[in-house]
């Protein structure tokens, strides 16, 4: 190759590369492509990437849980008492519910989760019950819980064909069958290891380890899948020291294994690895993209891409 | 020429230096927290941290405590506070005020949920005869009915009656509320009792719903309890004083007409009270309304009886009555609304005074003492 050829080339590249880093700078695109290098670096921490914010005409009202089915986001819309659906983007697809204690009807939705047909269960905190919706938001039916055991349902996460539910009056997480027979029952009142305080949100990883958000007591504890304790995450090393949650909500586990909880209080997300060791924080309080008003309601995709509700944001920011 | 080609390399390489550190940049950063304000690594580059919490005052280990009893390394200051962008003099984010005691009073933490009917009444709106201190509207404290000496321009909110630091008084109810005197004064010499003096004393039952959690408290921890109203004859006249700060011309005793009245000039006094200021039954503030708010569902009638009674079956001790006949018997037809009252419509003065007209009334509905079945809930 001839000379002037090469410092042509070279000099091309010079060139281009700088355009591309002032572009980034002078345009602002950093936000943008932190995401696009979340993605190469999947060791790193997840960033915000963009947030849903629904209906101009009725925007999200303290959305308390959120959840993922098919490619669907599912939001459950509790002050303006309904279920507000997206697509990954964030356009609004379609709503349902509104107030009422009747069928299709809500008080207080909470806990959202969706079963293997793409149907929609919603735990109704005031109600007592769970509504299980089609996918275009039309009622089937409540969740024939046969036992009559729901007193206060709060979390519902459906894994691998089994219902789990925490009770917040009762003080108890049950698992259910999805014809609505009780198979399992775990915890009541107290501070103890293995009781609860209000427990407000419900998880299942890989393992078949069960994650159940201790709010009252400032803790999430672990159980295997026959419903022993097996320990406590709080923030303090091994989890036996004082706890470093401001009223935990929302519990995830990652495809690494690492736990996410909301901190509702202290308006953040805590991560920790599968031994419980603290890895960093997301959010903060504030308005702005990557920050966090009173968080709530988490989920995971199975792409480690986390969807937390941002109550007073009224939004549900997307992490990845 | 080969200088030329050696700044090129340099160039190339500045730019792959640039790339690298914009990726390094990428990652996330250390965001420091209320309860984790900063961060501190060990020998093997763990996250050890400060946290807030972990030690208390006598350093022993310790819990965060949500209301009052704050340590002396707190930092949950900032959950309502902010330091340089407060949206008023208090650096208070008060447009967030509502949800942030929202955000465990909804009933997600079980107890202490203001939507569901308590002794303080009900912040549920979605029924039938509702009214309440609309907290979160927009209200201000200066237009409450019966205000004469009180101008305040504050907005109503939680925090106009409760304070989240901690009281004196039971339920964290504020010592002062309009400006900074207190509200309570001696009933009989006047003298403004001073702040840090408990004056309400709530009449208080172990909620049984959590007699567990009560239990892992301690004797010394806190309790969940319900509440009646007032305890003791003082209680309530303090509590009509509380109430009294802002509603002050409704702070009266019958006889001696409303204290509007005193700076008219003319003999021609019509404005009369119901005594509020009374240490008797039914006659002080709680005995006719609730704090919070009421509903249909909330409120009774002269017997005592909620709708919840009324939809019972014949054989629970009901009538069987469906919701909605139940709901249109027990609404509030009053035209400025049903006022926080804890008894429907004016059965309350029936409830009560039905003693000098018992000879028109079934007297299956008249208890031993002489007086309507459903007076005993009077305070």
């Amino acid at each position: 190759m001839k000379k002037r050829n090469v410092y042509l080339i070279m000099s091309s590249i010079v060139a281009l590369s700088v355009a591309f880093f002032a572009a980034i700078y002078f345009l602002n695109l950093e936000s943008k492509i932190k995401p696009i290098v979340a993605k190469v670096d999947q060791g790193g921490t997840p960033v915000f990437t963009n947030a849903l914010y629904g209906d101009f005409n009725q925007p999200l009202s303290k959305p308390m849980d959120v959840t993922k089915i098919d490619e669907l986001i599912y939001v459950s819309d509790t002050s303006n008492k309904q279920v507000q659906v997206f697509d990954q983007s964030g356009t609004p697809i379609l709503k349902f519910g509104k107030e009422g204690t009747k069928e299709g009807e809500f008080k207080f939705p909470y806990g959202i989760a969706g079963d293997k047909e793409g149907n929609i269960y919603v735990a109704d905190l005031y109600n007592a019950n769970i509504s299980i919706f089609d996918s275009k938001g039309k009622f089937i039916k409540y969740f024939d819980d046969k036992e009559k055991a729901l007193k206060s349902p709060g979390g519902l996460r459906i894994v691998n064909n089994k219902l789990y539910v925490t009770d917040i009056k009762a003080n108890k997480v049950y698992v259910f069958n999805l014809d609505g027979k009780k198979v399992m029952e775990i915890g009541g009142p107290g501070a103890d290891e293995g009781k609860f305080i209000a427990p407000n949100a419900v998880t299942v990883d890989d393992d078949d380890r069960i994650y159940i958000t201790d709010s009252g007591n400032n803790r999430v504890q672990i159980f295997d899948k026959d419903g022993k304790f097996i320990k406590i995450i709080n923030g303090s090393e091994d989890g036996k020291g004082a706890s470093t949650f401001l009223n935990p909500r929302g519990v995830a586990v990652d495809s690494k294994g690492n736990v996410y909880v909301v901190n509702n209080l202290a308006h953040n997300i805590s991560a920790f690895d599968k031994d419980g060791k603290p890895l960093f924080e997301l959010g903060g309080m504030g308005t702005e993209n990557d920050k966090l008003y009173l968080p709530n309601g988490l989920f995971i995709d199975d792409r480690d891409t986390l969807f937390v509700t941002d109550t007073i944001n009224q939004r549900v920011s997307v992490f990845y | 020429m080969s200088k030329l080609k050696i700044s090129f390399s340099t160039l190339l390489m500045l730019i792959l230096v640039g790339m690298f550190a914009t990726f390094a940049s990428a990652e996330g950063e250390f965001s420091p927290t209320s309860t984790h304000p900063a961060e501190v690594k060990d020998a093997d580059g763990n996250v050890t941290g400060i946290f807030v919490g972990d030690v208390d005052n006598f350093g022993n280990q310790s819990t965060h405590r949500t209301h009052g009893n704050f340590q002396n390394n707190t930092n949950s200051c900032a959950n309502c506070h902010s330091t340089h962008n407060g949206e008023d003099a208090m650096l208070l984010m008060k447009e967030g005020e509502y949800d942030l005691c929202m955000s465990c009073h909804d009933g997600t933490m079980g107890f202490y949920d203001v939507t569901e009917a308590s002794g303080a009444g009900t912040f549920d709106d979605s029924h039938l005869s509702s009214s309440m201190h609309n907290v979160d509207s927009g209200i201000l404290v200066g237009s409450a009915p019966g205000k004469y000496l009180n101008t305040s321009t504050a907005e109503l909110e939680c925090s106009s009656c409760h304070n989240p630091h901690g009281s004196a008084n039971d339920r964290l109810l504020k010592e002062t509320i309009v400006g900074t005197t207190p509200f309570a004064f001696n009933p009989t010499t006047k003298v403004p009792v001073p702040v840090g003096t408990k004056t309400i004393n709530l009449a208080f039952t172990e909620d049984l719903d959590f007699a567990e959690i009560n239990a892992v408290t301690g004797t010394g921890g806190l309790k969940i309890t319900e509440s009646i109203g007032p305890k003791d004859s003082l209680d309530k006249q303090y509590y009509s004083q509380f109430c009294g700060a802002c509603h002050d011309d409704y702070l009266a005793k019958r006889s001696s007409g409303r204290p509007s009245n005193a700076a008219k000039t003319d003999t021609h006094d019509y404005l009369y009270s119901h005594t509020t200021n009374s240490t008797s039954t039914g006659r002080n503030c709680a005995a006719c309304h609730y704090a919070h708010g009421t509903d249909v569902t909330t409120m009774v009638d002269a017997l005592g009886n909620k709708v919840a009674d009324y939809t019972k079956s014949v054989e629970d001790g009901g009538k069987g009555w469906e919701q909605a006949k139940a709901e249109s018997y027990m609404k509030d037809v009053s035209a400025k609304g049903s006022a926080l009252k804890k008894y429907t419509n004016m059965s309350v003065c029936f409830a009560c005074h039905a003693t000098s007209i018992t000879n028109q009334i079934d007297p299956t509905l008249i208890g031993p003492d002489g007086r309507f079945i459903g007076r005993g809930k009077i305070r």
